[in-house]
């Protein structure tokens, strides 16, 4: 069997979350570039493998999967990793499925129109709405302060004492403020931050990459457009 | 007496999900019915059971949980009812997929199409009457329409033949994404918005489908009674709409 193929662009917050765990994980893969700053995803020969036209999106051998939620829980019964990624114990699996399902509405949603809403306006030269940013930063914030007091409530890492899928779902949203310089929105609050550094410990080298190929590319054309209006 | 309590309002399409997931795969458990519009689920005793203060939350024994998609498979798994996520490897990673999915792919183009052209007509609980945007219900009926289509396409259809239609998201078996997606999509009819869902002959027939699982498993009458609250404010806005032309 051929190794899976992973058509991923790595400036792609869940893209990252998955890059990630199979890394982790040793699980093989073949990395297909899909440029989303171009609208590669909107184009026929992307279209005809996934017509949600989203990133990340695996194809095992011909069976095609997308949502980054659905990869890591069918790779986990797949190549029977560690417990700790997705655990079968039923009471500790549904409090990762619980993260992974308040994560969108309440971490991507606010923290990647934060993102867009100032990565999109500056890069156009187009003033960023004040009022607009502090809509979506106040969703994030009340959703970080619910990350602090519930999800990390008396663990070290999401709903419990190891990593899992959860963690790096998370931090690969959060990361993206790094790009517009923002990441102190989460890494001020103490649990957080100690949070996040465990995390990152976890992904070894593999972070590096998903800086190099993903966050800091977003983040030298921000800055150099940021220079340039000064 | 059931170790299950359900903490819910059949106002809330999540909600109705969990509550007609129970009844059709005839799970017994304890109805705490809750009134959104009343703020119940603010109130200091549920915020024990969800900080979060949303419904739907269970309560099994001592644990907790929130969150419908997580709660539908933890229920499914617990109650021996695996079918319902997914018969085989490829429907469970296809049920996962929808899950991921529904939250910005349907539960939000959904609502948008659903608040506003609600108060455009009558005050629901906290949202105030306001006059619809024509621009912005035109974006959302577009992007609703994309939903649909791309709900067709991607979990309507064979895993290996997209010419061949399937039964359901979970092939020949129903599964618990049927019912969140049914939820989200008969919320329309409460402001005459149905022609979304009937316009597609496959879709019109899934949803078919799925009721009569439904009721088969429930009982007769386990749809009218979960859809009760959504039918009182089905009426609200009928009579508004019909007093405002």
């Amino acid at each position: 069997m051929a190794p899976l193929k992973f058509y991923a662009d790595l400036r792609s917050q869940p893209c990252r979350a998955v890059y990630l765990f199979m890394k982790c994980c040793n699980i093989p893969f073949e990395l297909v570039k899909v440029d989303l700053f171009t609208g590669e995803q909107l184009q026929e020969t992307f279209t005809k493998i996934h017509s949600v036209q989203r990133v990340p999106v695996i194809d095992d051998n011909g069976f095609i999967l997308g949502e980054s939620g659905a990869i890591f829980r069918y790779l986990s019964r797949k190549y029977s990793v560690p417990d700790h990624w997705y655990p079968k114990d039923l009471q500790e699996q549904s409090k990762i499925d619980e993260y992974l399902n308040w994560h969108h509405s309440s971490i991507r949603q606010p923290c990647m129109m934060t993102f867009r809403h100032e990565f999109i306006n500056t890069v156009r030269g187009r003033p960023v709405k004040e009022e607009e940013r502090q809509v979506y930063q106040l969703q994030l914030l009340n959703s970080l302060r619910h990350l602090d007091e519930f999800y990390l409530k008396d663990t070290p890492f999401l709903n419990r004492n190891d990593i899992s899928v959860a963690d790096f779902q998370c931090l690969s949203e959060l990361m993206q403020l790094e790009a517009i310089n923002d990441e102190s929105m989460y890494m001020s609050n103490p649990k957080l931050g100690a949070w996040s550094k465990r995390v990152k410990e976890a992904a070894g080298p593999h972070l590096q990459v998903c800086m190099d190929e993903g966050v800091n590319m977003m983040k030298s054309v921000y800055d150099t457009m940021k220079k340039s209006k000064l | 007496m059931s170790d299950i309590t359900l903490y819910f309002d059949l106002l809330s399409q999540p909600s109705r999900a969990v509550y007609l997931f129970l009844k059709a795969a005839k799970i017994p458990f304890k109805e705490n019915n809750m009134d959104l519009m009343k703020e119940e689920h603010k109130k200091p005793e549920y915020l024990q059971i969800n900080p979060a203060g949303q419904v739907p939350a269970v309560k099994v024994g001592d644990f907790c949980l929130t969150e419908s998609a997580a709660i539908l498979k933890y229920l499914a798994s617990l109650k021996g009812k695996k079918d319902w996520n997914g018969k085989t490897v490829e429907y469970e990673a296809r049920i996962d997929q929808y899950l991921s999915w529904q939250q910005s792919g349907m539960r939000k183009p959904c609502i948008e199409v659903f608040i506003p052209t609600l108060i455009n007509k009558i005050t629901f609980g906290l949202f105030i009457q306001k006059n619809i945007d024509p621009k912005q219900a035109e974006d959302a009926k577009k992007a609703l329409e994309v939903a649909i289509c791309q709900f067709e396409d991607r979990y309507l259809k064979s895993l290996t033949d997209k010419k061949t239609k399937i039964k359901f998201i979970g092939g020949s078996h129903i599964s618990v994404a049927d019912i969140l997606a049914y939820c989200e999509l008969y919320q329309l009819s409460a402001v005459g918005k149905e022609g979304f869902y009937k316009k597609s002959p496959a879709v019109k027939q899934w949803m078919a489908d799925v009721e009569k699982e439904i009721e088969n498993g429930g009982g007769k009458g386990t749809l009218e009674k979960a859809n009760k609250r959504l039918c009182e404010v089905k009426e609200k806005f009928a009579a508004a709409d019909g007093a405002k032309k």
